[in-house]
């Protein structure tokens, strides 16, 4: 029997759930113009090759925020929510294809030649999106990588992919070739429906809940900042195939990116295990 | 029916006008559906859609924007002609009727076999200037055969004498008007332009060309102090945008005595929305809470400098 006082607990936690998911739905981050303009912007199989060159390191490193989180994970219960998202990430329920062997069917596509998916340069905010999460899942406390991925990310992506898919219909892709973008309309939805059931556990203090949004606002930022990178990069690289005798504003700016090949080989991520004990 | 001379194409980000666009059902103004078309359809942005509509409403509803664009048009065909240039002037916009697609339609259906672009912005980044010229791409592919071929751009004119002395021009009209001295050790000057996301900043010369601008502004008006300062940004962005915002430079100069602020939109064509709302009721507002006298400068319009400025330039590039 469950006393009045869990109830109690339970029922702010789901309370304060509500009004993440709200707050989630209603950022700019999620309600980015370029998603929003997906439904009457003209949008092309060439905006979307540069959206998923700079799309597709997220996808290849989402995984290992999860695998860091959970070396850091202070119980088993703790680590179950994640470990059920995990093997979903590994190919579970996409015939045994992980996300990321999934995103590169669609890379292809989108007429990014196999082999080359690692070799466009990134505009920063996409290596600002990725460094920003390995540290909040290596220095934060848990609970703040727990709001990263997940509200942050599990209750965000359905929102965001639906407008996504909109353009990908518009560009003309065939359902085959959006499958990683479709599959996810479902696999988040069960996952945000998993994670709400752990996060009650575990938004049980104001300190709980503050770190949890604090995780999911960090990431959602973080989203924001890369929508505006994307929405940099297809603005310039369309004007160059359409007119290329004219120099874009942002002529010169990719000498300087980093290729994903680059990131990965300058990408140095620590992880302290002394700190499983720091959640409240 | 055959147009042989090249035509000039003006692309500019427009402004509602009356007439519904049948967009929404029922119609909830021009300003809505003009705004949501800039933030898209989105449920997570209706909130914001309906702050900056409400500015619209604040001042009547509607835009100059386009009407000014069209007079500017109208101008530097003139002046052209004055040259001899006969030039077939078209205006389009990007988020509002007369769209850059229509227009280029229209071109291609009126025989304009070839024609040269102007970007109407001042200042260069991927969502002013790269985004119009995408757009004008966009018209030529929608057109189809036949649609007129892009035989130039007019190159930017950010640092042009004419564009930054028709800002001088109307800064020491304003400054007349107003019996201010613009060298008065309790007087300030704040140019402004719209801000932009840190992200679209860092990879073009963005703000590099706004700071260019406002020193030569400064030189022509004989050199006295002033700030480049941020307008318009986006009320629930959660990300850094181009600083310092106008408040907090209103806020700076009140604080280091100035009892009077001029201020210049140098970044925008015509006193659209972003100029007199945020610009002039919105920096009014923060001067008066500050106890500061604020006086707003008109935009470069038509000034005759700043269209012989155009009209050289196309001349250059037709010749």
């Amino acid at each position: 029997m469950v006393s009045a006082a869990v109830r109690q607990e339970t029922q702010s936690a789901r309370d304060f759930l509500r009004s993440l998911r709200d707050e989630i739905q209603s950022h700019p981050g999620v309600g980015h113009s370029l998603l929003g303009r997906m439904l009457t912007d003209p949008r092309t199989r060439h905006d979307f090759k540069i959206l998923a060159s700079q799309h597709y390191p997220l996808v290849a490193n989402f995984t290992t925020y999860m695998e860091l989180l959970l070396l850091r994970a202070p119980s088993s219960e703790a680590k179950r929510w994640l470990a059920k998202v995990l093997v979903d990430e590994y190919g579970e329920r996409s015939h045994g294809d992980d996300h990321a062997a999934t995103y590169r069917a669609f890379m292809h596509a989108a007429d990014i030649a196999p082999g080359s998916e690692e070799s466009y340069p990134l505009h920063p905010e996409v290596v600002g999106f990725i460094r920003e999460h390995y540290r909040i899942c290596t220095q934060e406390p848990f609970l703040v990588g727990l709001g990263a991925v997940g509200p942050g990310h599990e209750w965000s992506i359905p929102t965001m992919f639906e407008h996504v898919m909109t353009g990908l219909r518009k560009a003309g892709f065939a359902a085959d070739d959006v499958t990683y973008w479709s599959m996810h309309l479902d696999q988040d939805m069960d996952h945000g429906a998993w994670l709400e059931e752990a996060l009650v556990v575990f938004c049980d203090t104001p300190e709980a809940c503050r770190q949890v949004r604090r995780g999911a606002l960090l990431s959602l930022k973080a989203r924001e900042q890369f929508w505006w990178g994307v929405l940099d990069k297809i603005s310039s690289e369309r004007t160059k195939t359409m007119l290329p005798s004219v120099a874009p504003a942002t002529a010169g700016a990719e000498d300087t990116q980093p290729t994903y090949a680059d990131l990965r080989q300058g990408l140095n991520v620590r992880v302290d295990l002394g700190v499983v004990s720091d959640a409240p | 029916m055959s147009c042989p001379a090249p035509a000039l194409l003006m692309v500019a980000f427009g402004g509602p006008t009356p007439g519904c666009c049948e967009r929404f059902t029922p119609c909830p103004g021009e300003a809505h559906c003009f705004v949501s078309g800039i933030l898209g359809h989105n449920p997570a942005r209706h909130q914001r859609i309906a702050e900056v509509a409400a500015h619209y409403g604040e001042l009547g509803g509607y835009s100059e924007f386009n009407a000014y664009t069209r007079k500017q048009a109208e101008a530097l065909a003139a002046e052209l002609g004055s040259r001899g240039l006969d030039v077939p002037t078209w205006c389009g916009y990007h988020h509002w009727r007369p769209y850059v697609r229509d227009v280029v339609a229209e071109m291609k259906a009126a025989g304009v076999r070839e024609m040269l672009v102007l970007i109407m912005a001042p200042h260069q980044s991927s969502v002013s200037w790269d985004l119009y010229l995408r757009i004008v791409g966009e018209g030529i592919e929608q057109a189809g055969a036949g649609a007129p071929r892009v035989i130039g751009v007019v190159e930017p004119w950010w640092n042009e004498a004419g564009f930054t002395e028709a800002i001088a021009d109307r800064i020491s009209e304003a400054s007349r008007r107003e019996g201010i001295d613009l060298d008065a050790p309790d007087t300030a000057l704040l140019l402004t332009a719209h801000a932009v996301p840190e992200s679209l900043s860092r990879t073009a010369p963005y703000c590099r060309q706004i700071e260019e601008t406002a020193a030569l502004v400064a030189a022509q008006l004989g050199g006295p102090g002033y700030r480049v300062a941020y307008q318009s940004q986006s009320g629930d962005s959660t990300v850094p945008w181009t600083q310092p915002m106008v408040e907090d430079v209103i806020a700076a100069y009140a604080e280091a005595g100035k009892s009077t602020i001029v201020s210049h939109a140098i970044g925008f064509l015509c006193d659209n929305v972003e100029v007199l709302y945020d610009l002039g009721v919105e920096g009014r507002r923060c001067a008066a809470e500050h106890g500061v006298r604020f006086v707003r400068a008109e935009s470069v319009h038509s000034h005759p400098a700043f269209i012989r400025m155009l009209a050289d330039r196309v001349a250059v590039k037709l010749a």
